[in-house]
């Protein structure tokens, strides 16, 4: 019986890139505590997708060690760590060849669960992501922007791991249907409750949806880890206030003009 | 016999329409001479069919053995690329030539210059239909725990396929073409019904008809299996 969420350690890592001299992470301690949604956000150049590549071994560091509900990673070959964790990247990466039920089969079908199993799980999912279920037929190509996202939630979700590993998984899509989609997505975690690693470079976006965020400086250093009302009632130094405040600043002035445009518009 | 059989049937037809010159006569384009004599282009088809398909065939093996290595080992591409391009500026009927000597004359000799020419269409379209999967479908791939074998089986090579059956129409339309000439390694087919009697039009036409009916066919056949076999090419077109 898999647990329904696991604690990520990260013990003291460091990946330094063969073609680079400086560290990608530098000696990055953390706990990501199980059932909880855990930020990792970042100017680019900071490290932030380099250290959830890290957890699934797409990337394997250089020093330290990431233990998941207490095992290392890198006691267990690549495939099988995959297999056990969700995976949910930008640009989604659905297989344009297959179906979507064949899509969000995938990590199932590794796994070896019998068809009727499959075709069920396929079903629940589809309803969990808000998808009717004629839509399990269509091509990634015949799908909506929206509709591919949810299907990349809903593939990662597909063999019910205990850890899901989010790389901007809501990037490429405009702001409306996103700001759905964090919705939906809050609500789905506050009914499954699995651990979360989510990557963005948004700061709204790990306000609204993080339990815990971790902040990091260019470099790969971790500037600040702590739950979003510390974060914004006393950043650690000036680089976390400069980056919570300056970024809500741009953002807020920028909807500020949307708003005059569209009254003068009207 | 058969030829025996022609100068009778014109010498009836003479004999019938007495004071005019038969149409065979005249060197036309004669219908009841073709409909008579359709069954005598049937070993000629059915050798250029195997001609073809053989070398297309056991030209794909080659390549695909070729492009998966050079999609693990980048770097051999170029070379594969240059080599192969090499071996297609060679003119078949010197390779026929060099071959004869060291593989005879027969079906041998004039299969090597054919498959060495589907090589390099084929392999670049291979090699082309790999490098062009999305690198985020490859990147969710492993991510989700597909083994490299599974990746490339499961992933790699069903988004390739679009462009490996558009190498496999051109390859197998351009050996019809030059499987016309492996008469000169004497291996028959078309070419050799052509040049039989290579001055009476009726035969040029029906061979050379052949020739290119045959190309046709095979193409929609590649079309048809291709339609079939990547419904998912068709709802990336209507979407």
């Amino acid at each position: 019986m898999t647990p329904s969420a696991v604690t990520v350690e990260f013990d003291h890592v460091s990946k330094t890139y063969p073609e680079s001299a400086e560290p990608a992470i530098r000696d990055l301690s953390l706990v990501v505590p199980a059932g909880e949604v855990t930020i990792l956000i970042g100017p680019s150049g900071s490290g932030k997708t380099t250290a959830m590549r890290l957890v699934n071994r797409m990337i394997d560091m250089t020093a330290g060690d990431i233990r998941v509900d207490g095992v290392s990673v890198l006691d267990r070959s690549p495939a099988q760590l995959r297999r056990s964790m969700g995976y949910a990247i930008q640009q989604i990466g659905l297989f344009p060849h297959l179906t979507v039920a064949d899509n969000i089969a995938t990590v199932p079908k590794l796994l070896g669960w019998d068809g009727a199993r499959i075709k069920a799980r396929v079903a629940e999912l589809l309803e969990l992501v808000g998808l009717e279920p004629p839509m399990g037929k269509r091509y990634p190509a015949q799908l909506s922007g929206g509709q591919r996202q949810r299907v990349g939630v809903a593939r990662a979700l597909a063999a019910d791991p205990p850890l899901l590993l989010m790389d901007e998984p809501f990037g490429a899509i405009d702001p409306i249907t996103r700001s759905r989609l964090q919705e939906e997505f809050r609500n789905l975690q506050q009914q499954l409750g699995k651990t979360v690693i989510f990557v963005t470079h948004d700061i709204d976006e790990a306000l609204k949806l993080g339990d815990h965020i971790a902040v990091f400086k260019p470099g790969g250093v971790l500037a600040q880890y702590a739950t979003p009302e510390e974060l914004v009632r006393s950043p650690a130094d000036a680089f976390v206030e400069e980056f919570v405040g300056v970024d809500r600043m741009i953002k807020r002035f920028e909807w500020l003009l949307d708003v005059r445009r569209q009254g003068q518009g009207a | 016999m058969s030829t025996a059989l022609a100068i009778l049937a014109q010498v009836q037809l003479h004999n019938r329409e007495s004071g005019k010159l038969s149409c065979v006569q005249n060197n036309g384009i004669c219908p009841d001479w073709i409909v008579h004599h359709l069954s005598d282009y049937g070993a000629p088809l059915w050798r250029h069919v195997q001609l073809t398909v053989a070398s297309v065939v056991v030209g794909f093996a080659i390549a695909f053995g070729l492009a998966v290595v050079a999609h693990r080992h980048r770097w051999l591409t170029g070379p594969i690329v240059g080599v192969t391009g090499i071996l297609y500026t060679i003119p078949s009927l010197a390779l026929f030539a060099l071959l004869i000597p060291v593989t005879g004359f027969g079906l041998t000799t004039a299969l090597i210059p054919l498959i060495v020419y589907t090589l390099l269409i084929l392999f670049r379209n291979i090699v082309a239909g790999l490098d062009n999967v999305p690198a985020e479908a490859r990147d969710a791939a492993l991510g989700m725990g597909l083994t490299d074998r599974q990746l490339f089986w499961r992933v790699e090579l069903p988004l390739a396929m679009p462009e490996i059956f558009a190498g496999l129409r051109v390859a197998t339309t351009s050996t019809v073409g030059l499987a016309a000439l492996a008469f000169y390694a004497g291996a028959g087919g078309l070419g050799q019904a052509i040049l039989s009697d290579i001055a009476f039009k009726s035969n040029v036409l029906v061979a050379g008809g052949l020739c290119i009916l045959l190309a046709f066919v095979l193409d929609l056949g590649i079309l048809g299996a291709q339609r079939a076999l990547l419904p998912w090419q068709r709802a990336r077109a209507t979407a």
